[in-house]
């Protein structure tokens, strides 16, 4: 049986114009960028400081346009069909919040902005208490995020983009600013979320024993460019290289062909 | 299109908490009002016109409660916000269209501005009362008209803040489509009175007064005194010709600013 894939990167490129004093500068964010991510899958991308990460998942969620191709959720433009973006989660890499606001407040406005998805009053109120206590908030849902420390900020992120089980979770660096401990439940909950809920799950980090330990398969960008697509199979099988060689092997072939 | 209805006044009611619950907002508040109060322990100084100068020194002091917020809110809500991370970018990635967004925000800001401007009335009625200055029907239409034109600075100063670079050049051009919505029916008449006017102010100045806002067309809180020797019915009939100049000409800027918004990228 095929699996449907639910991201399709078709030839995507995206080049950014910088204004200058006399002409205008370009930077590529990402260039000819084409992969398939399947429905189910947990998806790692891997690669360094401004390879293009952050600029292939905000592509993705349709926050900036491409210069050339496409990007397809579901089938759709999620730039264009903004109902394809009910079956989305997303964290940002900085995640901020109204610091005046409370958890509680938070939750229930973005649920509010989906209110199809969670039903009757009770249910949404069921649906938010039972977020905060995944993200071990439940004991500051009243409390003004003035106050939160930046894994307690980073955590309500999380709740935000689990808030109503969406189909397709994309979190962009979502270990930043947690505590060993922090970031052991974190990956714990992804995995859960994944096996019990079947949510797909694509994700950027530096770290790569974290895309190592939880992801099916995991994709290296340099340069702007996607290098290589590896799964389980390459760094616990046959290859007998860990990810992190493996990543290295990609960044530094990029590298040696630049110079 | 009851979803969409349903989540710009989700947006609305959020933007009304944030700002209720804003420091800085509260503090102008504060200082309007105290300002206010001073206005009527400075009355004993218009011997004679004490009702008079209290009128005018609280419907001053409403109007500059109402600019003073909207400028800063409506600069957060359209530049500051609007940033990678910020939690603008998680509602962008949820069913709001950028319109219910900037809609949203544009009514959540306005009802802000009501309730403010209802509280400084209440403010400026109950200190009237104490000094026992009497109450007249006529103030009722000059606030809405403060609200009206406030209404109309506030979708320029969302297009503005589209359109200027930075903080400080989008306060100057706000602050300065303000003063000059209030001269451009004096310089329109200059310019057709001159029966030499110089091509330049036929082809750039003279359409510009038409560009820009035309508060001359708020007659009550711009004449208060003229238009309460007159019938209430005279100073209603003109609020409503205000209300319909503010939907035309605010719906145009706010119509303007979506278009623009919708184009841009979360930077």
């Amino acid at each position: 049986m095929k699996i449907l894939p639910i991201v399709q990167f078709e030839n995507l490129t995206k080049i950014y114009r910088l204004p200058g004093f006399l002409k205008t500068q370009e930077v590529p964010g990402i260039e000819s960028l084409s992969f398939e991510i399947a429905e189910g899958e947990i998806f790692g991308l891997i690669g360094l400081n401004g390879s293009g990460k952050t600029t292939t998942i905000r592509l993705l969620l349709g926050l900036i346009r491409p210069t050339s191709g496409r990007v397809l959720i579901l089938g759709q433009e999620a730039a264009k069909e903004h109902r394809v973006r009910s079956h989305l989660g997303y964290l940002p890499e900085s995640v901020s919040f109204p610091q005046a606001l409370t958890p509680n407040e938070i939750l229930h406005f973005f649920a509010r902005i989906d209110a199809a998805k969670f039903g009757g009053k009770k249910k949404l109120e069921k649906t938010i208490d039972e977020v905060l206590s995944i993200v071990k908030l439940d004991k500051a849902a009243d409390r003004k995020t003035l106050s939160f420390s930046k894994g307690m900020i980073q955590r309500l992120g999380i709740a935000q983009a689990i808030l109503g089980h969406p189909r397709f979770l994309v979190l962009d660096e979502p270990a930043s600013g947690l505590d060993p401990l922090g970031i052991v439940e974190m990956r714990e909950l992804f995995l859960r979320l994944n096996r019990e809920l079947g949510m797909t799950i694509l994700f950027s980090s530096h770290s790569i024993g974290e895309v190592e330990k939880i992801s099916h398969r995991a994709a290296v960008i340099a340069g702007s460019r996607l290098q290589r697509i590896m799964d389980r199979g390459d760094w616990n099988g046959g290859s007998k290289k860990t990810l992190e060689q493996l990543f290295l092997e990609c960044v530094q072939l990029k590298i040696s062909r630049e110079y | 299109m009851v979803d969409a209805f349903r989540r710009v006044r989700a947006i609305t009611q959020l933007t009304m908490l944030e700002e209720v619950r804003n420091k800085v907002l509260n503090a102008t508040f504060l200082f309007a009002v105290v300002l206010t109060y001073f206005g009527l322990v400075l009355t004993n100084l218009a011997q004679g016109f004490e009702d008079r100068f209290f009128r005018d020194i609280a419907f001053s002091m409403v109007e500059f409660f109402g600019l003073a917020i909207l400028l800063q809110s409506a600069y957060r809500v359209t530049r500051q916000d609007v940033r990678k991370g910020s939690s603008v970018e998680m509602f962008f990635v949820r069913p709001v269209k950028r319109w219910e967004y900037l809609i949203g925000r544009y009514f959540g800001i306005a009802l802000l501005l009501w309730v403010g401007m209802a509280v400084m009335a209440g403010v400026q009625l109950g200190l009237g009362a104490v000094k026992k200055f009497g109450f007249e029907w006529i103030y009722v239409a000059a606030y809405i008209e403060i609200y009206l034109k406030l209404a109309v600075v506030m979708a320029a100063a969302f297009l503005l803040a589209m359109v200027t670079t930075s903080q400080a050049s989008y306060l100057i051009s706000s602050l300065l489509v303000y003063a000059s919505g209030h001269v451009m029916h004096l310089l329109r008449a200059l310019i057709q009175a001159q029966e030499n006017a110089g091509l330049f102010a036929v082809l750039f100045i003279k359409p510009l007064t038409y560009l820009l806002p035309n508060f001359s067309l708020y007659p009550t809180v711009n004449n208060l005194e003229a238009v309460a020797s007159k019938a209430v019915a005279f100073a209603l009939t003109g609020t409503v010709f205000a209300a319909a100049y503010t939907i035309f000409y605010g719906g145009i800027l706010l119509a303007l600013s979506v278009y623009l918004f919708s184009r841009s990228e979360v930077q």
